[in-house]
């Protein structure tokens, strides 16, 4: 809705887009990290250096992070019987069984 | 064209309505069907000449698909190249074009009726905390909370007198809306569409999610479930009115309206069935009346040559192929190869090639539009705006794609997960009906081409065939059911 139907891209919108959407993704948000990849992969052949530049740290952030909150997971998912009354202090939901 | 964005605004769903009942229309709508395709095939055939001009005019509007690559530029190219052909095969074109037109509608439909279907069943059999939150009549609005011991007569009234207060509701905050759309208090209308949306995915997501996990007795940490539902509603709102890839946009359309439409299915029984009545009355009014708010909305747009400004599904069709489109391919990559900024003058001079005489008229038109765009870029405010949450069809005929408001879809799939909260047989007959309406809609798409509601024929014919299959079919599903007769 912020975009104008007949929108066109040039090579500086797209700097930009890539841009901002790369600096979104700081703030915990790899999936706006993979918008961006995935918003300019139909473009591909016509992307400045600049531009995939972006997008590679974009993909790497994504990786990174995603990572990091998988290995999290996994770590609760092992070890919440274990921890007790600190690993359903945490849960949001409480399996029975 | 993958930068089309719609977003469909839902606040204004949670409403209740008063009783009509429009069941009487449908065997009318029904017999008309048939001639009504004869007529179509004709009238639709002039219509698609005079788009075929209309693409060479909106020479920019060919630029900009040529720019992005998209598969829809070959609409332009090949309707502006084989327009000598045309007359042949309009009849044929027209009908395959229907076809594609009903298909690209009809999928995203589908998915949110059964995604509706999926999560009210599996949700509903166990007891658990989204009925707690959202459950029936925890609901601010009501003013009636129904119980199965209220009399007939108590029913009635207080379903009638929660479906006037939704009705209200839905009116003011659309008369609101246009208004702000009129006066160009845009900003005010990004921020109500930004916060719908962003808080209509975080909790009613969040609420859905918990219910699920619960469901399916999974365990989940807060810290891991505040991160998913993080992204998840930040790259809704992105997605949803900035830039992302069209299958993610559309992707998150279906699931907002299926948020939506699983938080009001959770209504009372009685309040549910008056409130989609007087929704589709309402919507019939509001879109058909001279001065009904979304005809306003939709002229006002038109007249600035705008995009509508609400939350509305954009279903791009692919046109017919046709034996020309086959050597286009080269063409494509060539354009693809070439860089964006240079690309446009190309694809504009190629253009002009073909088109001969237009050059003139098509490179002022092009003028204005690039007068318009800086205009709209100096003031932030020209261009985006979101409309309330009602339902419209609109046929596109330059850009081949047809816009269904997420209202429609959200009160579509409110009626299924009704159903479904009765039985599987009701969902089945239900979506038959929907479908059925929707097509009778399309039909007078095509025919009178212009903005029509899409609420009325399919939840007329949608609330008949509930109570029938309730009342007729079940029982008989039933019976069999238990003697074990198989037909």
């Amino acid at each position: 809705m912020l975009v104008d139907e007949d929108d066109k891209l040039n090579d500086e919108k797209m700097r930009g887009i890539a841009r901002k959407l790369w600096i979104a993704g700081f703030f915990f948000l790899p999936w706006v990290w993979m918008i961006n990849i995935l918003f300019f992969l139909p473009h591909r052949k016509v992307l400045s250096p600049a531009i995939i530049w972006y997008l590679k740290y974009s993909l790497i952030g994504f990786f990174v992070y995603t990572g990091i909150f998988m290995t999290w997971m996994g770590i609760y998912l092992v070890n919440r019987n274990k921890w007790g009354a600190f690993g359903d202090s945490i849960s949001i939901t409480v399996p029975f069984g | 064209m993958s930068h089309r964005y719609s977003a469909l605004s839902n606040d204004e769903d949670d409403a209740k309505g008063i009783l009509a009942s429009p069941s009487d229309k449908n065997p009318f709508e029904d017999d008309g069907e048939e001639v009504d395709l004869l007529t179509t095939t004709t009238t639709t055939t002039t219509t698609t000449t005079t788009s075929t001009n209309n693409h060479q005019n909106n020479n920019n509007n060919l630029d900009i698909q040529n720019e992005s690559n998209e598969p829809n530029e070959n609409t332009g190219l090949i309707n502006s190249e084989a327009h000598p052909d045309e007359d042949d095969e309009e009849g044929e074109t027209d009908l395959e074009d229907f076809s594609n037109m009903i298909i690209a509608i009809l999928k995203p439909v589908t998915i949110t009726m059964f995604l509706v279907v999926w999560a009210v069943r599996s949700i509903n059999a166990k007891n658990n905390i989204l009925g707690q939150y959202v459950g029936g009549g925890s609901m601010g609005m009501l003013v009636y909370n129904e119980s199965s011991d209220d009399s007939t007569g108590q029913k009635i009234w207080g379903s009638l007198l929660n479906g006037l207060v939704f009705l209200v509701v839905i009116v003011l905050t659309t008369v609101a809306f246009v208004l702000l759309y009129k006066y160009r208090c845009l900003k005010a209308i990004y921020a109500w569409l930004f916060l719908s949306v962003g808080i209509l995915l975080a909790s009613m997501g969040s609420y859905v999610f918990m219910a699920m996990l619960e469901a399916n007795n999974l365990a989940l940490d807060y810290i891991t479930f505040a991160f998913i539902m993080f992204n998840f509603s930040v790259g809704g709102i992105i997605a949803v009115f900035w830039y992302a890839p069209v299958l993610m946009n559309q992707g998150y359309l279906v699931l907002i309206s299926t948020l939506m439409a699983i938080s009001i299915s959770r209504l009372p029984d009685w309040t549910t069935w008056v409130i989609l009545s007087v929704i589709s009355i309402y919507d019939l009014f509001a879109v058909l009346c001279p001065r009904g708010p979304l005809k306003v909305l939709v002229e006002t747009a038109q007249e600035r040559n705008e995009t509508i400004p609400a939350l509305i599904y954009n279903a791009n069709f692919e046109p017919p192929s046709r034996p020309e489109s086959i050597p286009k391919p080269p063409q494509q990559q060539q354009q693809q190869q070439s860089a964006s900024s240079s690309s446009s003058q190309q694809a504009r001079s190629r253009r002009n090639n073909n088109n001969g005489g237009e050059d003139q008229q098509e490179d002022e038109f092009g003028q204005q539009q690039q007068q318009q765009e800086d205009d709209a870029q100096v003031d932030v405010n020209n261009n985006d705006e979101e409309v309330p949450p009602i339902e419209e069809l609109e046929p596109e005929q330059e850009k081949r794609s047809l816009k269904l408001g997420l209202g429609d879809f959200v009160f579509y799939s409110v009626l299924m997960g009704r159903a479904a909260m009765f039985d599987i047989s009701t969902v089945f007959t239900c979506f038959v009906a929907i479908i059925t309406g929707l097509f009778a809609t399309l039909f007078l798409l095509a025919i009178f081409r212009k903005a029509l509601p899409a609420l009325p024929i399919s939840i007329a014919f949608g609330i008949l065939f509930y109570f029938l299959t309730r009342i007729f079919l079940y029982p008989f599903i039933e019976t069999m059911g238990l003697v074990e007769v198989f037909i």
